[in-house]
């Protein structure tokens, strides 16, 4: 502390301002001091000294959770600003795994998890590939986002925002989410075995919730990366309103950026807007919600085809897109907690095969959901609530021949090479209830959902159940499971590119595990799981979905976590499972069987500096090799042979991030500048296998095996 | 697929479509009758990367459903029809024509589903072969730009040099205008140019976007068999074999439009044959190299005999010696070794 003298001898007021340096927030409850009194700021961080002695006045600042800061004042007549670092003195140990639910299998991530683990990007959703009983996709594959958890299949899972569903997760299926994480305040991922709560799925459960904290004072962010440019700001509004929005957009088909193959470049964006009322115990918001890709790409590898086919080969003008518009109402009492939220949903997706067929799907959904919670005093307590959607949905197909199967990634419908124009209406929903009883060290969690679609005559009843024994404060043992169905998507029950009379895939789930925290703050967890399923569905790509006989699911996870809050986080997991289908032709492994995965992702904050590294390794994914072909004289063309369905694996899969970021913290705002490195060794840049013209050779397409990348954020 | 397409890359397999290597069926064809009840399928098949094979390959012919999957035809089942060019009646119900190609330890499948009712199938009469004059080891043209190319010229010609670059157009009997032609041969590389022409370079190249991708491997003199498959509508398909020199061709000639060596040069007139010894020879296209080859009058061989008909061949044969029985598995060379036969020149160009 510095102190000066001054010449002024008369009394004065001086305007203190007291602001967090990491952000510019208003620091309530700040102690100002000087030699002749001190001042507390108010919820505006502002406080007013009177000094009636000659200046210059040496100003102390102290306030619970910074550290101490000292200002010299010259001249009265103007604010003073006084900037206060958090205190990393405090630090807050998270345990995440002895939360009270009635899903006592979940991981949590939240925003400092998703903003500073390598290898995300920032995206949360990216995060949940990191997570044990996630399927490890390889990087930069065309199936690097699909979300496959404890063996199931991408379309067996649920996606939630809020409660709403959301009809995908990632754009093109890869890569950035369709939401950033500067608006998520937490995702939870259900491997399985999840409460009453959530229906309609066999598989998992991901849920996305908003941040709902009110801000004091206009707060954004704008990032920029090698794909996507973006940006966000929370702002307050007039009585007791604010304001939120989000935008990201890819920008390199801007720049002109353009081949053979991609004749438009692929383009992405998605936004966020939320008017919002009160905050997380007792409000109210209204939000959009939306996110668009397209591109235009030679429906077939030009690299493979000679000029002329080249020339000949048609485009596709692929474009995929949903909005949601909505309502929601949160609110926090004594006893009780709940939730309601409404929306209207529209996706629509087409492929566009040029001169030779199209595919148009269209759908509104009407969305309806409440959630309440009762925690009164005592051993009892209840959840219950609702789900409900009304959907109608259209499906064009104009049928393109042959030609269809090569944009089957984009243009499923396309590729089954029927010509459809028809539609669907359909009702589906439950009601649930959860009882949560506690006796002595034992929790008991018997639920019940009660489900129902109008695409089937059948009511679904879906006992469900959880218990949670705690023997000591740092123990838990957990047992969950019960029954759980899943219809089929609308256009799997289309006459002509579909089958009205799909099952409903039904499945017997239990889930088993231990949680032990050690000396409070290391936690270790293990999880084990049975899945049985009748009528699970099989997609190929050049015919109706249908079902196969059975299948089933099996698995051990090992989780470790450790975390102190803002400075330190690390977890490591291994994971073994097995997945089969029986059909028919005899038992298989499922497209998700990963028979062992595991990694480590760890995060220090070091001052301004944070360094992250995460590794993960995981067995390869079955595909099914094709073992020659038959020439087709009338096309010359090789029709191939399929080898035993998914018999052969991917080689195993390494993947090592590096990220490296430094944070100017400057008057208000903040600047992060990031390094990542990610480097996938040799033996495992494969990507996807690839044949020959006669099928009698395989070989692969594989990805880059070191990839610097920068991004830059900047906040205030 | 977007971030594979911008991040992944594929290596190129050794073997592309146009290679005729191994044992393969190269091409089908099932030629309609006159009457369109029944059809006569013949198969081009390559054996060791060759047109021609020691002994013919067996070839069973079956009819199946169209939608009967070709790899679950049992291969002990009877044919319905066996040999190089057997005459089959078309039934109602299976118009799919599955072949099995078999030699010692292998077997090759294949079909043509016959149109309804079978058709005829466009006919060959020839192939115009111009030399562009390009260099592909110095300053070459943009290979994939198809514009760039058909501004080239050039003059015709049967030979090029090593790494030079041929044009060749199929040249259809009947107009053929929807027929699109695949091209394929023993070696060099293919660059289609429009729907019945492809430049050809006497080279093994690589393109990488576009461009060269490493060294241009000049192909070694001598001659390479081109074998052409004209596809047209469902079941119309019809393939004719010639043959393209590297470097000027050494002592032979051409018949049924193929290259037949000789083992010195004759030089027949327009109303003359060609007579000889057929000597088995691993380095000619066809198999075989016409020794002690005498010009004589086309009567005069008619009169003589062709020699072809005590050809021990599968099926009968008559007429002039055409070294195409070998590509289509009526003949096979082991018994032509050392038969005497007499050939018709094709006329000059």
């Amino acid at each position: 502390m510095i102190a000066l003298l001054a010449a002024s001898a008369l009394a004065a007021d001086l305007d203190v301002r007291v602001r967090e340096r990491s952000d510019g927030d208003p620091v309530a409850g700040a102690v100002v001091t000087v030699a002749t009194g001190a001042a507390t700021t108010g919820d505006d961080g502002r406080a007013t000294l009177r000094v009636d002695d000659p200046g210059p006045w040496t100003l102390t600042v102290t306030a619970a959770g910074f550290s101490p800061a000292a200002s010299q004042v010259v001249r009265p007549d103007k604010p003073v600003r006084v900037f206060l670092v958090r205190s990393t003195a405090d630090l807050e140990v998270v345990v995440e795994g002895f939360k009270q639910s009635a899903d006592p299998t979940r991981h949590t991530v939240d925003a400092e998890v998703a903003n500073e683990t390598p290898g995300t990007l920032d995206d949360a959703i990216r995060l949940v590939q990191s997570l044990p009983g996630v399927t490890v996709q390889r990087e930069y594959s065309p199936t690097s986002g699909g979300l496959s958890v404890r063996g199931s299949q991408p379309g067996d899972s649920r996606y939630y925002l809020d409660g709403i569903e959301i009809p995908y997760l990632y754009h093109f299926n890869q890569y950035a989410s369709v939401f950033p994480a500067s608006q998520i305040d937490n995702l939870e991922l259900f491997p399985s075995t999840f409460s009453a709560r959530y229906g309609d799925a066999v598989g998992a459960v991901v849920e996305a919730r908003s941040t709902l904290d009110a801000p004091e004072a206009t707060h954004g962010s704008a990032h920029i990366n090698f794909v996507m440019a973006g940006g966000d700001v929370r702002a307050p509004l007039p009585r007791g309103w604010w304001f939120t929005a989000s935008g990201r957009r890819s920008y390199q088909d801007l720049a002109g950026e353009q081949t053979p193959q991609f004749t438009v470049w692929p383009r992405f964006h998605d936004f966020v807007l939320r008017a919002e009322h009160g905050d997380a115990q007792d409000g109210t918001g209204l939000f959009a919600v939306g996110a668009g890709d397209s591109y235009t790409r030679a429906a077939g590898e030009l690299d493979v085809l000679d000029p002329l086919e080249a020339t000949t080969t048609p485009s596709l003008a692929y474009q995929e897109g949903y909005q949601v518009l909505g309502v929601r109402r949160q609110w926090v009492r004594r006893h009780a907690e709940g939730r309601a939220v409404a929306a209207l949903v529209h996706h629509k997706r087409t492929g566009e095969l040029a001169q030779l067929g199209r595919e148009a799907l269209e759908r509104l959904t009407g969305s309806s959901r409440y959630d309440m919670a009762l925690r009164p005093e005592g051993d009892f307590g209840l959840d219950a609530g609702y789900e409900l959607n009304a959907s109608t949905m259209s499906l064009v197909v104009e049928d393109a021949g042959d030609q269809g199967v090569r944009v089957a990634e984009e243009a499923p419908a396309l590729a089954r090479g029927v010509s459809v124009d028809d539609g669907l209406s359909r009702v589906r929903g439950g009601l649930y209830g959860t009882a949560h009883l506690t006796a002595g060290t034992l929790r008991f969690m018997p639920g019940l959902r009660i489900g129902a679609d109008t695409t089937a005559a059948e009511v679904q009843l879906a006992p469900r159940g959880a218990v949670q024994w705690r023997p000591g404060q740092s123990t838990m043992f957990k047992v969950a499971g019960g029954r759980y169905a899943q219809r089929p998507e609308d256009e799997h029950l289309i006459a002509g590119t579909g089958d009205e009379a799909l099952p409903t895939t039904a499945s017997w789930q239990i889930s088993a595990g231990w949680e032990q925290a050690v000396a409070g703050r290391l936690e270790i967890g293990v999880d084990a799981y049975r899945k049985w399923f009748r009528h699970p569905l099989l997609f190929p790509i050049d015919a109706p979905a249908f079902a196969a006989d059975t299948g089933a699911a099996t698995g051990v996870e090992v989780l470790t976590r450790y975390r102190l809050r803002e400075v330190f986080f690390l977890w490591g997991w291994l994971a073994v499972q097995q997945t089969t289908v029986t059909t028919p032709q005899g038992v298989f492994a499922a497209d998700g069987d990963q028979l062992i995965s595991g990694g480590v992702v760890a995060s220090l904050d070091v001052g301004h500096v944070n360094l992250g590294a995460r590794y993960r390794s995981a067995s390869g994914l079955p595909f099914t090799q094709l073992v020659g072909s038959t020439y087709d004289g009338g096309r010359d063309a090789w029709v191939p042979r399929s080898g035993p369905t998914n018999g052969e694996r991917l080689p195993t899969y390494h993947k090592l991030d590096l990220r490296a970021a430094y944070t100017f913290e400057l008057r208000g705002w903040s600047l992060t500048m990031s390094m990542e490195l990610w480097y996938v060794p040799p033996s495992s840049t494969q990507l996807y296998p690839t044949w020959n013209y006669d099928y009698t050779e395989q070989g692969w397409v594989v990805g880059p095996g070191v990839l610097p990348l920068l991004g830059a954020r900047a906040k205030f | 697929m977007w971030v594979a397409a911008l991040l992944a890359c594929q290596l190129p397999f050794d073997v592309d479509r146009h290679d005729l290597v191994g044992f393969r069926v190269a091409a089908l064809s099932a030629p309609a009758t006159a009457d369109l009840g029944a059809l006569t399928p013949t198969a081009a098949v390559i054996v060791d990367g060759r047109a021609w094979a020691p002994s013919p390959v067996g070839l069973s012919w079956y009819w199946m459903h169209p939608d009967d999957d070709v790899a679950d035809l049992d291969a002990l089942a009877p044919p319905d029809g066996t040999g190089p060019a057997p005459l089959l009646t078309v039934p109602a119900d299976r118009r799919r024509l599955a072949l099995i190609a078999r030699r010692p330890g292998e077997e090759r499948r294949a079909f043509v589903d016959v149109a309804s009712p079978p058709a005829t199938v466009p006919r060959v009469s020839g192939f115009a072969v111009s030399d562009l004059q390009t260099p592909l080891d110095a300053n070459p043209p943009p290979l994939l730009d198809l514009e760039a190319r058909n501004a080239l010229d050039g003059a015709d010609a049967t030979w090029v040099g090593p790494s030079g670059l041929l044009r060749m157009k199929v040249l259809l009997a009947d107009g053929g205008d929807e027929a699109i032609v695949r091209w394929t041969s023993t070696a060099g590389t293919w660059f289609e140019l429009d729907p019945t022409t492809a430049d050809w370079a006497s080279a093994d190249l690589l393109l990488d976007e576009g461009e060269i991708d490493g060294a241009v491997i000049p192909l070694s003199p001598g001659p390479v068999t081109v074998i052409a498959i004209v596809v047209g509508a469902p079941g119309q398909t019809a393939f004719a074999a010639t043959e393209v020199h590297v470097d000027a061709p050494g002592p032979g000639l051409w018949t049924q439009g193929r290259w037949l060596p000789t083992d010195a040069p004759v030089d027949p007139g327009p109303d003359d044959a060609v007579r000889g010894t057929l000597v088995a020879a691993d380095d000619s296209p066809v198999g075989v190299v016409l020794t002690g080859a005498t010009v004589q009058d086309a009567a005069e061989a008619r009169a003589q005999g062709w020699g072809t008909d005590t050809l021990a061949c599968l099926i009968a044969r008559e007429g002039p010696f055409d070294p195409g029985w070998f590509l289509t598995q009526h003949c096979g060379r082991a018994l032509a070794d050392g038969h005497e036969v007499a050939v018709i020149p094709d006329p000059a160009p």
